[in-house]
């Protein structure tokens, strides 16, 4: 079929697209990974008072807001599925990796518009000035394509369990923990100030972390999904 | 060096004590095990 | 029969050895007391055994996953159980070696500390999911698809902890093997460490039979389960 390979990508969209309708209807995930992110953002920005921490602590804490912003929002997609009784339905009606990438993309689309609304935001509350802006928003959207590709398996995962709760942020953390560490390196230079040979360890983890991450998701979603 | 003694005995009885209970356990299904084939 | 007189005489020799002998310390380069550093005779060959049962979990889950035998999935399962006791034992015999030696009982600027940490929230992560879900077919597929995403973030993880910590790691690299692959240690302290990698190896084997008979028989005698 010489078609199919169009209509595949057409898939893909598909599916995004129901996932953003779906969502505009509820507005669950987009409302509780922003509202994390502001009320994480608040209690930072009170708590350091008019104090000014040095960059490195700076880089840490925009990266745990991100974190677990994300975690509280990112799992919806699929326990949306579980819990409307839908997963059956889209189960039967197209296969795996077209599910598994229409999903990813709207957990990049969550990601992307809470990172714009959270950076500008980072910035003026926490006073801090990023010295590098290439080397942040290089940090930032190889951050977000990591975030969204490690954790849409396990979103899948945990939408099959019973208790829904903490899990996801209990199975992420140890998936996630080089990405952190290494999108922390990247945002510590660029908030601290410093060129792109500063970076390249980290990038040398980061850019295959993304490629392996997402890869391995691909390889493995079907049998989390046919279960 | 006295106190070297109390902890190596210390240990050893630790250590029969956990062999002794693997042993016991080794026994005992051996015997399900004896049963279940019969 | 023989080997399980044989594990019992070589551990008790081990314990025996490790502390009637000198203490291991090197005295050029060690600090705190010497007596305290025959904890390494037991420190290592634990961190050793939870490494081993991780990768024996995880090569399991593979095994599952390709075959779909419920078999692989007890043997992956027992082996994260027992893999999570060593590791229990290893950070704890660790923690007390550190403050003995380094003054505090926990550093995160240890390479080695962070990662035992990480594979015990690895294990509990693991555990974690496995008593969520609901019956055993699904505990047994995503738990597997779990571990094998875990080891393949735990091979990121040993790229690059090394290089972010390796300013203020005081763990030393060259106490059993220098860069050259040649053992560093005296020869009494090399023949006591060997038997104890040996017999503690030897022990989670026994454990680990012991732990698979003894969920068979429970398969077959409780068939409700």
């Amino acid at each position: 079929m010489p078609s199919s390979s169009v209509s595949w990508a057409a898939k893909v969209f598909a599916v995004t697209r129901k996932d953003i309708m779906a969502e505009f209807r509820t507005r669950y995930a987009i409302n509780s990974i922003l509202m994390f992110a502001l009320v994480t953002l608040t209690v930072i920005s009170v708590a350091l008072g008019i104090s000014t921490p040095d960059s490195d602590l700076m880089a840490a804490l925009f990266w745990v807001i991100l974190f677990f912003a994300a975690m509280s929002g990112l799992a919806q997609i699929f326990i949306r599925e579980e819990e409307s009784g839908t997963a059956l339905i889209l189960k039967l009606s197209t296969d795996g990796l077209v599910i598994f990438f229409g999903k990813l993309i709207f957990n990049l689309l969550l990601l992307a518009i809470l990172s714009i609304l959270i950076v500008p935001l980072f910035i003026i509350l926490l006073k801090v000035n990023p010295q590098n802006w290439t080397i942040f928003l290089i940090g930032l959207v190889l951050g977000d394509i990591g975030l969204a590709g490690a954790t849409t398996i396990i979103a899948a995962i945990v939408a099959k369990a019973t208790v829904k709760g903490t899990l996801f942020t209990v199975l992420s953390f140890p998936i996630l923990l080089p990405l952190l560490l290494a999108v922390i390196e990247i945002t510590k230079v660029a908030f601290g100030g410093g060129g792109f040979g500063d970076i390249s360890l980290s990038l040398q983890v980061l850019i295959p972390y993304d490629v392996v991450m997402i890869t391995i998701s691909v390889m493995l979603f079907d049998f989390v999904w046919r279960q | 060096m006295s106190a070297n003694y109390i902890v190596m005995i210390v240990v050893l009885i630790i250590w029969i004590g956990i062999f002794l209970y693997l042993l016991s356990l080794d026994r005992r299904l051996k015997r399900i095990e004896k049963k279940n084939e019969a | 029969m023989w080997w399980k007189i044989l594990i019992f005489a070589a551990m008790s020799a081990v314990i025996v050895a490790a502390f009637m002998t000198h203490s291991p310390m090197n005295p050029n380069k060690s600090l705190g007391n010497a007596e305290v550093y025959r904890i390494f005779y037991f420190h290592v060959p634990q961190a050793w055994v939870a490494a081993l049962a991780f990768v024996i979990s995880m090569i399991f889950s593979i095994q599952f996953l390709r075959t779909r035998n419920m078999d692989y999935d007890t043997k992956a399962v027992l082996a994260a159980k027992l893999g999570l006791v060593f590791s229990i034992l290893a950070t704890v015999t660790g923690s007390i070696f550190a403050r003995m030696t380094w003054g505090e009982f926990w550093n995160w600027s240890e390479i080695r500390e962070v990662s035992i940490f990480i594979l015990l929230i690895i294990y509990g992560a693991y555990f974690a999911l496995r008593s969520a879900l609901p019956n055993a077919e699904t505990k047994a597929t995503l738990s597997a698809v779990l571990s094998i995403l875990f080891a393949v973030s735990a091979v990121f993880l040993i790229f690059i902890l090394p290089r972010l910590y390796a300013d203020y790691s005081q763990h030393p690299s060259d106490s059993v093997v220098d860069s050259e692959g040649q053992i560093t240690m005296g020869s009494t302290v090399a023949i006591i460490f060997f038997t104890s990698l040996a017999v503690f190896t030897a022990l989670f084997g026994w454990i680990y039979s012991l732990s698979l008979r003894l969920a068979r028989v429970a398969n077959k005698n409780l068939p409700g389960n």
